[in-house]
């Protein structure tokens, strides 16, 4: 019930920009959902408009990589959710040919899409697993040559400022990685 | 270069192989000193740099091969390497690895034990290996690979006379205990006798020299190059690319990919093997200057006060280096003059105005501006500063279609230009090293910036003078990106290595600017010579004016500017800091504020910044690009300098300056 007034407050304050109480009951929100919402420390509000809380945005992300797996269970294979598009468009900045490519090639592969990260959005200093590597022959190949190979396990020592490129520890060397191919890279977070 | 075969009276050679920044060419340095040339691979923009040493009385050849990851295709540096190799053009080769990225490094080694290649391996920097927690066992890694190991240490020189000594026992031998080709995963190692039964089988021609499973596992990854030599029949074809897909659909990857890893493991477990790391230990200086130098905030703020600094240092010293070369020379000249006034002044004037006048033109701006340009640049180089640089630059560097390492040809451009086209050969496809030579070539060059302070500086102010840089700067940013747009092809990203922050050798970094110097000297030297030999010949014959008349209807037609500018023009096309002495001399005054208003001299540096590229640039554009496409980068920059310059007059004169 939570999850889904959530939603509703996420698609408001995108096209609204700022949300207050009045355009979530104008939004058909009940006063009983309203007053949940509040009561549950998932939002609160800031000179009259409403913020997520951390805990908000916790339950928001689980709630919808929930959503995003049962859409890549039960579907039939064929296409690719619609939702699930507009999670990783909106999340990590990845364009559709890109994503059409790693839902194919994961079907395959004994990982779930929501398990995973492009290796650009990895936080420095966590360690991560290489899964899938997409894109041209060339680039994937320079990477296999640097070292990235599929199950080498990379650690992100930085992140330039926006639209840079990522540092990666691989095989005792350190490699700098564009943001274009960086995207390109699915990994697993291990630690 | 020949593929000359060892036989009495060609030393042998040895080929020096191995990754970037392993170290290579200090070995180089080390065995055969200032003994060196550079020259190209026929046919390719790839220089090889070829040296000799006598060792136990023999003389033996060395060359250096550029730095590569792999062996594959799928650069010209990889392609030209695989070629001298499997050509039999070194006798021996050595593989020069970095005992901290061991693992990485026998990526290149196993590829070249595929070939089936003597080599020898060269384990470099096993201190710093040390000091980072590892320890080596030489003897496991040696019988794991089944070549000699060698631990060198290149900076110091140690361990130069046992590697050459197993060279030479490698060479006695004389092809001799050729090593094994590693073993690869069962699969690929299935795949790999089936397809060589293939072409056993069919009896396809197959090139000299190379091993049969070295073709099967290229044509399993489909190496265009080696697809291109060897011609399968369309049936065999086929099933070779069957057999692939099944081994590839078992995978789950391409052959490419299979094979990387297949290579990576087996590298894994023999550095695990004959790795013994104690506690991990940390090089805690050196993370903290790479952290430094890479920070979101401070890392630009160095950035700036390090190039900053280092242009005004350069400039500051050459400036003085420079006066005092351009004294001595013209004392020289005096002196001469009074020598041989026995001789018709035609010749006089030949001699001195053109040759000895020409020499010293090169040396004073060779020596001050160049060398020391260069001896940053080592600094640069071998503190691990520049990939550093590039990291950080790279958003903006996209902004123009190129990446982070498009970075150290421009920078090497505000040098000299020469350098920064070959310098384009860092970028990995043609048509980003197109790209960027256009715009190398724009960057204002030591000589220009010498023009800028000279005229712009000089008369007009220093703001007008960084004014004109920053109009410069914007064309190149502005050129690049319609350029990005313009050509077809997609932008390729960012793959770099970071090498670790180290401390630099004051020694190396003065022998690498020597040799550099004296490449330099010897490229732009000839053609300044010539060139002023030329214009000395036309002037005393008269037809300097005619010349100068000639170009009128665009100096003030188009421009603007006073008719003896033409001089400057036809200078500029050699030396564009000479253009201005000539100027000088043509006009009859080194005071510009008689022969030109304000506005006509900044339209005039203007120009003089943006149009032809000097000879010595030519040459090298033409050499790295062919002659067409020079002469399209040569054209878009007189039209660009005619568009800017009157464009600029027009407004100037709109604005009544």
């Amino acid at each position: 019930m939570v999850q889904e007034s959530l939603e509703v407050f996420c698609r408001l304050k995108k096209a609204l920009g700022k949300v207050t109480l009045r355009d979530l009951a104008a939004a058909g929100l009940d006063p009983q959902k309203r007053e949940l919402l509040l009561k549950g420390g998932l939002l609160r509000e800031i000179g009259g408009s409403l913020e997520l809380t951390e805990e908000g945005e916790r339950v928001l992300l689980t709630h919808r990589e929930d959503y995003l797996h049962d859409r890549i269970i039960h579907n039939d294979g064929s296409a690719l959710p619609e939702d699930v598009f507009r999670h990783w468009t909106s999340c990590h900045h990845i364009d559709r040919g890109t994503l059409k490519e790693f839902y194919e090639r994961l079907k395959s592969m004994p990982y779930r899409i929501e398990d995973l990260t492009p290796l650009i959005d990895v936080p420095a200093g966590k360690v991560a697993e290489v899964v899938l590597i997409v894109g041209g022959r060339n680039a994937v190949n320079r990477l296999c040559e640097m070292g990235l190979t599929p199950e080498t396990t990379v650690r992100v020592s930085k992140r330039a400022p926006v639209g840079g490129p990522v540092i990666v520890s691989v095989r005792s060397t350190e490699v700098a990685i564009g943001r274009g191919i960086a995207s390109k890279i699915l990994v697993k977070i291990i630690e | 270069m020949q593929n000359d075969y060892p036989c009495s009276g060609v030393p042998p050679r040895i080929a020096l192989v191995g990754n970037p920044n392993v170290g290579k060419s200090s070995i180089f340095n080390q065995l055969t000193g200032l003994n060196q040339t550079v020259g190209n691979w026929p046919g390719k923009t790839v220089e090889l740099a070829e040296g000799t040493l006598v060792f136990e009385g023999t003389t033996i050849r060395i060359v250096d091969m550029p730095g590569t990851y792999s062996l594959s295709s799928y650069s010209e540096e990889e392609l030209v390497t695989r070629d001298f190799l499997l050509s039999s053009a070194a006798d021996v080769i050595i593989n020069v690895v970095d005992a901290t990225a061991l693992e990485r490094n026998l990526y290149l080694t196993l590829q070249l034990l595929e070939m089936g290649l003597p080599i020898i391996l060269a384990v470099n920097f096993i201190d710093a290996a040390y000091h980072k927690g590892i320890s080596f066992d030489f003897k496991s890694l040696q019988e794991s690979l089944g070549v000699t190991v060698i631990p060198v240490d290149a900076s110091s020189g140690q361990g130069m006379t046992e590697l050459m000594g197993a060279a030479m026992r490698q060479l006695r031998s004389k092809g001799g205990g050729r090593p094994a080709r590693p073993k690869y995963g069962k699969e690929m190692e299935y795949l790999i006798a089936d397809v060589a039964k293939e072409l056993r089988a069919g009896n396809v021609p197959l090139p000299e020299g190379y091993p049969i499973e070295w073709i099967s596992l290229k044509l399993i990854e489909g190496d265009p190059e080696v697809m291109r030599r060897v011609k399968l029949p369309p049936d065999l074809l086929a099933r070779v690319s069957e057999k692939t897909s099944a081994v590839e659909s078992i995978h789950g990857e391409s052959a490419n990919v299979i094979t990387a890893s297949e290579r990576y493991s087996l590298s894994h477990r023999i550095a695990e093997r004959s790795l013994k790391p104690k506690v991990e230990a940390r090089n805690a200086v050196s993370e903290w200057a790479s952290d430094l130098l890479t920070h979101r905030v401070y890392g630009y703020l160095v950035l700036a006060a390090v190039l900053g600094g280092t242009f005004y240092l350069i400039f500051q010293a050459g400036g003085i280096i420079s006066g005092a070369i351009d004294s001595a020379f013209s004392s020289v000249i005096v002196y001469l003059a009074a020598a041989l006034s026995f001789l018709p002044p035609m010749a006089v004037n030949l001699l001195l105005n053109g040759v000895v006048f020409g020499i010293g033109a090169a040396t004073s701006i060779a020596l001050p501006y160049i060398a020391t340009f260069y001896i940053a640049l080592s600094i640069f180089e071998d503190t691990g500063y520049l990939p550093r640089a590039a990291f950080l630059l790279d958003s903006l560097m996209h902004k123009i279609g190129l990446h982070g390492k498009a970075f150290i040809p421009l920078l090497l451009g505000f040098g000299c230009s020469v350098p920064a086209c070959m310098g384009c050969r860092i970028m990995e496809t043609r048509r980003e090293r197109l790209l960027l030579g256009a715009l190398v070539v724009l960057i204002p060059c030591s000589a220009r910036t010498i023009v800028i302070l000279g005229v712009a500086g000089a008369y007009l102010g220093i703001g007008y003078a960084l004014l004109i840089y920053f109009i410069d700067i914007l064309l190149v940013l502005a050129i690049g990106r319609v350029l990005f747009k313009a050509l077809p092809g997609e932008s390729v990203g960012l793959i770099m290595e970071m090498p670790p922050v180290r401390m630099f050798k004051p020694v190396a970094v003065l022998k690498r600017t020597w040799l550099k110097t004296k490449d330099f000297v010897f490229t732009a030297l000839p053609l300044i010579v010539l060139g002023s030999l030329a214009v000395e010949a036309a002037s005393s014959l008269g037809a300097m004016d005619v010349i100068v008349n000639s170009f009128s209807p665009v100096t003030v037609g188009i421009l603007g500017l006073p008719v003896a500018t033409g001089v400057a023009l036809i200078f500029g096309m050699l030396r564009k800091e000479l253009a201005l002495i000539m100027l000088a001399a043509y006009a009859g005054t080194t005071d510009f504020a008689l022969i030109m208003s304000p506005a006509q001299m900044f339209v005039f540096t203007l120009v003089m910044v943006i149009y032809l590229p000097c000879v010595a640039t030519l040459a090298a554009l033409i050499k790295e690009y062919g002659a067409r496409r020079a002469a399209l980068i040569v054209t878009m920059d007189m039209l660009l300098a005619l568009a800017v310059g009157a464009v600029a007059s027009q407004m100037l004169s709109i604005i009544r300056f």
